[in-house]
């Protein structure tokens, strides 16, 4: 069983499936915006990396284990950054780009994010590599 | 302009006590505190560190720092299409979010966002306070969360359509986009 978590299209990006289940919410405003979902026993950290107030944004799912999750509730609101990024810095990650009126659109496994100068580079380069697949496809069926 | 809200016939009401007792904030959020007895705090401190939510929630609610009615709040939002928000996201949305206190964009940002470049002609704030947004009908209660301590929760009880969405725009003072503001 992959260790990564389960994205359902559609879904809101801090409810990201059905059996998801929001058990911390670290930062808030209009909606969660970094908080720790539980799939299957699992821990994930969610993040909204970019667009926290626009229609459309992209978020980043890593996991957590529980001595994790009870460190980031303990941590004081002035080390809430370098604790998250601590926690996440360099695990696979998956990207998820979402919007306010569809949820979430598209997802994508970084297995190494420090191959990459950010995040957001990332899902670019995820999202070009897919746009590319279906524009080949879409050239052979054509053909 | 914040003036905006005060438009027909308003009740007078006493300036400078708590908008909102923490009783009566915990009351709002279906939490008892009488049923919680005189240690309140520690119990809702132990219950908060064993992970239980109602602890957490209780916990949030005690130290809050108490909304007055002069308190000033403050919007963060960006001067192109994003704009400002004028009624929740469509699902599961529990209100609008606010700061409480009279922040800069930089300042704003630096919460919300909380990395990335400031842009001084994009980022901005504008601002209201909890006595505007009371006399336009809307619920005002402390939500602090780890990342922002002042965060505050706007409701309404009822459906938030064009008209609702209307007040509470003419809640608020002008865009403002630099810091230009004392705090």
């Amino acid at each position: 069983m992959s260790d990564q978590i389960a994205i359902e299209q559609g879904r809101q990006p801090w409810l990201p499936a059905g059996n998801a289940e929001l058990v911390a919410t670290l930062h808030h405003y209009d909606m969660p915006l970094v908080g720790v979902i539980r799939q299957a026993g699992y821990l994930y950290l969610f993040r909204c990396i970019e667009g926290h107030i626009e229609a459309s944004n992209l978020w980043a799912y890593t996991r957590l284990d529980r001595n994790e999750l009870a460190s980031l509730r303990q941590t004081s609101p002035d080390d809430l950054d370098a604790t998250l990024d601590h926690l996440s810095d360099g695990r696979p990650t998956i990207l998820a780009l979402s919007h306010e009126d569809n949820g979430v659109t598209f997802s994508a496994l970084i297995p190494h994010p420090l191959a990459y100068p950010s995040l957001l580079h990332a899902a670019g380069e995820a999202l070009h590599a897919a746009s590319s697949e279906i524009d080949e496809k879409l050239a052979r069926s054509v053909a | 302009m914040i003036g905006a809200c005060f438009v027909g016939v308003k009740a007078i009401r006493p300036v400078g006590r708590s908008a909102l007792t923490p009783s009566l904030q915990a009351q709002k959020i279906g939490l008892d505190v009488r049923r919680w007895g005189r240690n309140v705090r520690s119990l809702a401190r132990e219950k908060a560190g064993n992970g239980d939510s109602e602890g957490r929630k209780m916990t949030n609610v005690l130290t809050a720092r108490p909304l007055r009615l002069e308190t000033p709040l403050t919007q963060y939002g960006r001067t192109d299409k994003t704009g400002f928000r004028v009624r929740p996201r469509p699902v599961a949305e529990k209100g609008i979010s606010l700061i409480a206190g009279q922040l800069t964009a930089r300042q704003a940002r630096r919460l919300v966002v909380r990395r990335g470049i400031y842009r001084p002609s994009v980022d901005a704030v504008r601002h209201t306070t909890v006595s505007d947004l009371s006399d336009a009908d809307f619920t005002v209660r402390p939500d602090p969360t780890p990342a922002i301590p002042d965060h505050v929760l706007v409701t309404y009880d009822g459906e938030w359509d064009d008209e609702v969405a209307e007040r509470f725009n003419a809640c608020f003072g002008p865009t403002v986009t630099e810091e230009d503001i004392d705090v």
